[in-house]
């Protein structure tokens, strides 16, 4: 008997505060990480029919928001950009227009990151994705997984890890 | 050192990240036992874990943005999504090409479509209120224009009550129901046999059409579709090929309202 409605879509708003919390790490701001997470629950609402049974759907969700994440700078990349690619949601500028962002040192470190390595470090790291999970969100072989895991834990080792070994508690906030 | 291949960062990682077992979990293990900043590595791995969840985990206490929850709580199809809209246009478009003499000129996508959220919601409206003896309505149909006026000016929306008496189905009247925030009307039809169908309405997305599709849930179908500013689904417990020209009749109805 498949799944009714109204149980997927409960199924998917439980999903919402990991998929926030995920989006929130990559792109450092909380507005836009809001936005992301929106666009790919509409997404995801209008493309319930391929949510097979028995699909994981914290995997499907965040492939969804992989694709849309994509898309948008994709689409940000046709019209004429003044900063890299890479560096859409990295500026200190990016996060001086948003009046609600909370920043620590991690945060920072992170935005020293590619992209590629920041989404592998927080997949696994944050989401505790399995490697094999990480590869199919993202699109790529496991192996490549490996890869951009390992350099980025070994550059935020350099960035992070030599002043202090302990998780960071205290937060700025910038207005 | 024994080892037949290098164990690097990225074979720490994968220890440490638990996807190693056996014998290749253990060379890695012999490895690091013998290396210092192998060792390290695996240190920082748990290290770099705890400071991610301090510093991201308070968003998990979060609420969902209300803009989010609405959208979870709307009808699934109303809700269409940039890319859904261009498809559902190029659909409708068609729809409208190929019906200007005559309705066979909708798109049935495939016999069972999935569920959509609208069509759950219109088949719990039926499911309640066409079993209802006693009042089965709020207004009767007797007035036809009065129903037209009233829920017409509750949804926002010029709302035609279509008659389909060729189809053998007179109107019963009508009911305003309340989706979440948002109204939405059923009117209900019945034949001489006592047998009832619904017509569901709610205002769609300025831009929202879709072509006719097919649902159904323990005996009961509905024919959907939007053409916006309308949702509209068609329910009962009639064989599928019967409700269907049914909703032909009533789009044929509201497509020259």
């Amino acid at each position: 008997m498949e799944r009714s409605v109204s149980e997927r879509k409960k199924a998917i708003a439980a999903e919402v505060p990991r998929l926030t919390r995920y989006a929130v790490a990559l792109l450092r701001d909380r507005r836009e990480a809001e936005d992301l997470v929106h666009d790919c629950i509409v997404r995801a609402l209008a493309n319930l029919q391929n949510w097979r049974e028995g699909d994981n759907p914290r995997k499907w969700l965040f492939a969804i928001l992989h694709n849309v994440h994509v898309d948008r700078l994709r689409s940000r990349a046709r019209r004429p950009l003044t900063t890299p690619l890479a560096d859409e949601h990295d500026g200190i500028g990016a996060i001086r227009q948003s009046e609600d962002v909370t920043i620590g040192e991690i945060d920072q470190a992170l935005a020293a990151l590619p992209l590629e390595q920041r989404q592998c470090v927080l997949l696994v790291g944050l989401e505790g994705a399995g490697y094999a999970e990480a590869a199919e969100i993202l699109g790529v072989p496991v192996g490549t997984v490996m890869s951009r895991l390992s350099r980025g834990r070994e550059r935020l080792r350099e960035l992070l890890g030599r002043t202090s070994e302990r998780p960071t508690t205290t937060l700025r906030r910038i207005k | 050192m024994s080892a037949a291949r290098t164990i690097g960062a990225i074979e720490v990682n994968a220890l440490a990240d638990g996807e190693l077992v056996g014998e290749a979990a253990d060379e890695v293990r012999q490895a690091m036992a013998d290396d210092d900043a192998l060792k390290h590595l695996a240190i920082w791995r748990d290290a770099l874990s705890e400071r991610l969840h301090s510093a991201y985990d308070g968003i998990l206490d979060a609420p969902i943005p209300s803009r989010t929850a609405a959208a979870l709580r709307r009808p699934g199809h109303i809700q269409l999504p940039h890319a859904a809209s261009r498809i559902a246009a190029a659909a409708a478009i068609a729809v409208v090409a190929a019906g200007l003499g005559y309705v066979a000129g909708f798109e049935l996508l495939g016999a069972e479509h999935p569920v959509a959220g609208f069509a759950e919601l219109a088949l719990g409206a039926h499911k309640i209120y066409a079993s209802e003896v006693l009042h089965p309505v709020e207004v009767s149909g007797a007035d036809s224009e009065q129903l037209h006026k009233w829920l017409g000016k509750r949804l926002g929306v010029d709302l035609p009550v279509p008659d389909i008496k060729e189809t053998g189905f007179t109107l019963v009247g009508g009911r305003l129901l309340a989706e979440g925030q948002h109204p939405a009307a059923l009117l209900m039809y019945e034949d001489a046999s006592g047998q009832r169908v619904t017509l569901y309405i709610e205002k769609s997305s300025p831009d929202g059409s879709t072509a006719l599709r097919h649902a159904s849930n323990s005996g009961f179908g509905t024919y959907y579709w939007i053409d916006s500013p309308l949702a509209c689904a068609v329910s009962g417990n009639l064989a599928d090929s019967e409700l269907k020209t049914v909703a032909e009749r009533i789009y044929k109805a509201l497509d020259k309202g």
